[in-house]
């Protein structure tokens, strides 16, 4: 269990990074199909899909499937996979895989920064 | 998903677009073979690509990894254009008329598949290198 | 104003710390609290350590969830080795209000 008093948005910025992967992957299958015939072009809009994992007091939704996951997640990223009504545009899928490469990046940046920040707290903690 | 899915799909992809430059460069190779093993000129090849759906290693449902496609080059098909005829007497496969068929390959066609399949080829390396450094990053998250 | 001989005073902080430890009823006692903690960290740790263990044997590769729970993991135990810590010093503070 997470006491999420202690660990507040991680939970939150760990939803993130997983939607970010799933982007990512929607992202590479535009890339590898791009002169599939009749393929068209994917899409994962991130900020929706984690607004509709996040509830109103602003914490994730626990999951009743896998206790594997802590906390877990009460998303399914498939369904937010829209499909485009046009084929892919290459330059586009570039610019997006930059962006949301950076948007992870920056994600684990400030994970890893929280967590260092607990432990300090901690150590200071009362001292 | 994850990077190993990620790498099948690129990974599909670089398979793909080496496979539609190979063709390309045979079909310039042999703009102007006149004989070919099964007789006659050499006739124009092509890929044709179709998206499959991945193989999850990692099968939970919380991802999405079963709307995610990669590229499979299902056939090699042969173009049915008709053959070029070009009247040259002194070429040993000329018919009594002086006319020799050559193959359909087109020249400038066959040059911008060949750029277009390197471009392609390039994005897919470029989506690898992105994934690649996210799992390092994802890595470095207990270094805070 | 009555004043308390200072023997008693001290009886009677010990006696209510007691009782605090040892509630009427039970599983509220700071000893039970203790313990639950002791119990879910020692869970969240266990079940980071299986998370590692399955990225190894690649049963999966999600990485970031991963290190997350491990990292997390981690803090809950300084956490909770923090709080222990702190609580056994004040109960050691409050005996040392003897003469």
């Amino acid at each position: 269990m997470i006491n999420s008093k202690l660990f507040g948005s991680l939970q939150m910025m760990q939803q993130a990074l997983n939607l970010r992967m799933e982007k990512q992957g929607v992202i590479q299958a535009n890339i590898a199909n791009m002169e599939t015939p009749g393929y068209k072009a994917r899409e994962l809009p991130f900020e929706e899909a984690l607004s509709k994992a996040v509830d109103r007091q602003g914490q994730v939704a626990v999951s009743r499937t896998d206790s594997r996951h802590l906390g877990g997640l009460d998303v399914q990223p498939a369904s937010f996979v829209e499909v485009e009504d046009r084929e892919v545009d290459l330059d586009e899928e570039i610019l997006k895989l930059s962006k949301n490469q950076l948007m992870y990046q920056i994600a684990t940046t400030l994970v890893g920064k929280k967590l260092s920040g607990l432990k300090s707290a901690i150590d200071e903690g009362g001292q | 998903m994850d990077i190993l899915t990620a790498m099948e799909i690129s990974g599909s992809g670089l398979k793909a677009q080496r496979a539609r430059l190979n063709v390309a460069a045979m079909n310039l190779a042999n703009v102007n073979t006149t004989r070919t093993l099964e007789g006659g000129p050499y006739r124009a090849k092509s890929v044709v690509f179709s998206a499959e759906p991945v193989n999850s290693f990692s099968s939970t449902l919380e991802q999405a990894t079963s709307e995610l496609r990669k590229v499979e080059v299902t056939r090699v098909v042969e173009d049915d254009k008709p053959f070029k005829e070009v009247y040259d007497p002194s070429h040993p496969d000329a018919d009594e008329n002086g006319i020799v068929q050559m193959p359909n390959v087109d020249v400038p066609e066959q040059m911008v598949d060949m750029l277009s399949a390197r471009r392609g080829y390039e994005a897919n390396i470029s989506a690898v290198e992105a994934v690649k450094s996210m799992a390092q990053r994802a890595l470095e998250i207990s270094r805070g | 104003m009555k004043t308390l001989p200072l023997a008693q005073v001290q009886k009677a902080g010990i006696e209510q710390l007691r009782q605090t430890t040892e509630s009427a009823a039970p599983g509220t006692g700071f000893a039970e609290v203790l313990k639950d903690s002791i119990q879910s960290v020692n869970q969240q740790m266990s079940e980071a350590g299986k998370m590692r263990e399955g990225l190894i044997a690649g049963e999966h590769a999600n990485i970031h969830e991963t290190m997350i729970a491990l990292e997390a993991s981690g803090v809950s135990f300084k956490m909770m080795t923090k709080v222990q810590q702190k609580a056994i010093d004040a109960y050691k503070e409050i005996m040392r209000m003897s003469v």
